[in-house]
C-alpha cells in the first residue's frame, strides 16, 4: 500500500467525470424529471378542478329540476283554478239562462192566460146574453144593448 | 480455482495483491515499486473503464430524456438520479450546482468499482495474462490511491467552496475562534486542522478498508482449491470429481433457496464428516466449500458494496453542506 501517481490520475479522472456529468448528464435528466413532476401536478389539479366543476354542474342540474317541478305544480294549479272558473261560469250562465227561459215561459203563460180570460170573458158575455135572452124569451138586440153588454163583460 | 497451481497460498495471495505498475520515469513496467511517479495501471484502467460505462449509460438516457412517459431504461436511470437527488436535497440546502452531479458520479462510480469485486478473483487476471500482464488488480476501490484521490477531491472542492460560501473572514473565524473562543487561537487552529484533515482520510480509508477486506476474503476462499491440480500434490483429483463437488455446492444453495434447508444442512455437515473419515476423494470437498462460502460471501458483499457507495456519497454531500453552512 503505497501512495503514488495513481492518486493524481484518479483526481483528474474524477474531476473530468464530475464536470462532464454536470454539463451533459444532470441537466437533461433533472429537467425531464422536473417537467414530468410539473405535468403530473398540473394533471392532478386539473382533475380536481374538473371534479369540482362536475359537482357544481350537478348542483345546478338539481336546482333546475327543482325549479321545473315547482313551475309544473304552479301550472297544474293554475289549470285547476281555470277549470273551476270555467265550470263556475258555465253554471252561472246556465242558471241565468234557465231563469231567463223560465221568465219567458211565465210571460207566455201569463199572456196565454190573459188571452184565454179575454176569450172566456167574451164567451161569458155571449152566454150571459143568451141566458138573458132565454130568460126574457126574446131576442135581445145586441146592437141596442151593446153598451150594456160591454159593461157586463168588464164586470165579469 | 486452481489456476496458480504451482504457487503456495502465501504466494497466491501476494500475487493477487500486486499491482500492474508502470514507472513514469523509467517508462517501464515495474513490480512492487515504492516510488511516487508510478502508475497503478490496473486501477487506473478499470477506474477509467467504469467511468466510461457510467458516462455512456447515463449519457444515452440523458440525450433523449423525455418528460413524457419514460421507457424502462430511462425509468431505471431516473430512479437512480431521483434517489441521489433526494439524498442531496435532504442534506444540502445551498445553491451550488455541482453538488448533485458530483454525488451522482460518486455513488454510481464507486458502486461500479465496488461491483468489480463480484467477479471471480482469477477471471480477469487470467485474461490479463493473455495480454502479457503478470499482475492485475481489477478492483479499483481496493486501491487507496483511488479512494483517497476521490475523498481528497471532495475535500478540496468543499474547502475551496467554503471560501466562496463564507468568505475569507468566515473560514478564518472558524479556524481561529471555535470551539474555545479567541484566547485559545492556536488550540482552535490545531483542532480545526485535525478535524478537516480527518474528513478525507476517514472517507477514503473507510471505502478502501471495506473493499480491501472483501477482496482478501474472496482470495482466501479461492485458496481452498489452490494446488488441487498440482502434479506434486499427492491428493490431486481429476477435473470431473472437482466439478462434481462444485455442482453439489450449487445444488446445496439451490436446495436452501427452494425451502429445503434441512437437506442442504445435511449436505453441509455430511460432506466434511465424510471427508474426515476418508470417504471422499482427497481434497476435493474443498471445491464444495469454496463455492458455498464464496456464494455466501458474495451475497453478503452485495450489501457492503452498495452501503459503502452510499456512505461515500452521503459523506460527500454532508461535507459540501458543512462547507456552505454558517456556524
Amino acid at each position: 500500500m503505497s501512495i503514488n501517481a495513481t492518486l493524481i490520475a484518479q483526481i483528474i479522472v474524477f474531476g473530468i467525470l464530475v464536470w462532464v456529468t454536470m454539463k451533459y448528464i444532470w441537466p437533461p435528466l433533472a429537467q425531464a424529471m422536473d417537467e414530468r413532476a410539473q405535468r403530473i401536478a398540473d394533471g392532478l389539479s386539473a382533475a380536481e378542478r374538473a371534479q369540482a366543476e362536475l359537482k357544481d354542474a350537478d348542483a345546478r342540474v338539481a336546482d333546475e329540476i327543482r325549479k321545473a317541478r315547482v313551475q309544473a305544480t304552479e301550472i297544474v294549479d293554475k289549470a285547476h283554478a281555470q277549470a273551476n272558473q270555467i265550470v263556475d261560469k258555465a253554471r252561472t250562465d246556465a242558471l241565468l239562462e234557465a231563469a231567463r227561459v223560465k221568465a219567458t215561459a211565465q210571460a207566455d203563460i201569463e199572456g196565454m192566460v190573459g188571452k184565454a180570460r179575454e176569450a172566456l170573458r167574451g164567451q161569458v158575455a155571449a152566454l150571459a146574453v143568451q141566458g138573458a135572452a132565454k130568460i126574457v124569451q126574446r131576442e135581445i138586440d145586441p146592437a141596442a144593448h151593446q153598451a150594456l153588454l160591454d159593461q157586463l163583460v168588464t164586470e165579469i | 480455482m486452481a489456476t496458480e497451481a504451482t504457487q503456495d497460498t502465501g504466494g497466491y495471495i501476494l500475487h493477487h495483491l500486486t499491482y500492474l505498475q508502470y514507472d513514469l520515469q523509467s517508462k517501464a513496467i515495474v513490480e512492487n515499486s515504492q516510488a511516487f511517479w508510478v502508475l497503478n495501471l490496473d486501477s487506473v484502467l478499470f477506474s477509467v473503464l467504469l467511468a466510461l460505462v457510467f458516462f455512456f449509460v447515463f449519457w444515452v438516457v440523458a440525450r433523449k430524456a423525455t418528460s413524457g412517459v419514460p421507457g424502462k431504461f430511462q425509468n431505471l436511470i431516473e430512479m437512480g438520479v431521483g434517489f441521489v437527488d433526494s439524498q442531496v436535497k435532504d442534506a444540502y440546502h445551498h445553491g451550488a450546482k455541482f453538488v448533485a452531479p458530483m454525488a451522482l458520479v460518486v455513488f454510481f462510480w464507486v458502486f461500479l468499482m465496488n461491483f468489480m469485486d463480484m467477479l471471480p478473483v482469477d477471471m480477469l487476471p487470467i485474461a490479463g495474462r493473455w495480454f502479457g500482464a503478470d499482475h492485475l488488480r481489477f478492483l479499483p476501490s481496493a486501491d487507496p490511491n483511488i479512494t483517497l484521490a476521490m475523498s481528497i477531491t471532495v475535500f478540496l472542492t468543499a474547502f475551496t467552496y467554503s471560501f466562496v460560501a463564507k468568505g475569507f473572514k468566515g473560514v478564518g473565524a472558524e479556524f481561529l475562534f471555535h470551539p474555545f473562543g479567541k484566547w485559545l487561537m492556536p488550540v482552535n487552529f490545531l483542532l480545526k486542522c485535525v478535524e478537516e484533515l480527518s474528513k478525507p482520510i476517514s472517507q477514503g480509508l473507510r471505502l478502501f478498508g471495506n473493499m480491501y477486506a472483501g477482496e482478501i476474503i474472496f482470495i482466501l476462499l479461492a485458496c481452498f482449491t489452490l494446488g488441487l491440480g498440482a502434479p506434486e500434490n499427492a491428493t490431486a483429483v481429476n477435473l470431473s470429481v472437482f466439478f462434481a463437488f462444485v455442482a453439489l455446492a450449487v445444488a446445496t444453495v439451490w436446495l436452501f433457496m427452494k425451502g429445503k434447508p434441512l437437506i442442504a444442512l445435511a449436505l453441509i455437515l455430511g460432506i466434511p464428516l465424510a471427508a474426515f473419515f476418508g470417504l471422499l476423494p482427497g481434497a476435493a470437498p474443498a471445491a464444495y466449500f469454496q463455492v458455498l462460502l464464496a456464494t455466501a460471501w458474495t451475497l453478503f458483499h452485495i450489501l457492503i458494496i452498495t452501503l459503502q457507495a452510499y456512505i461515500f456519497m452521503v459523506l460527500t454531500v454532508v461535507y459540501m453542506a458543512m462547507a456552505a453552512d454558517h456556524h
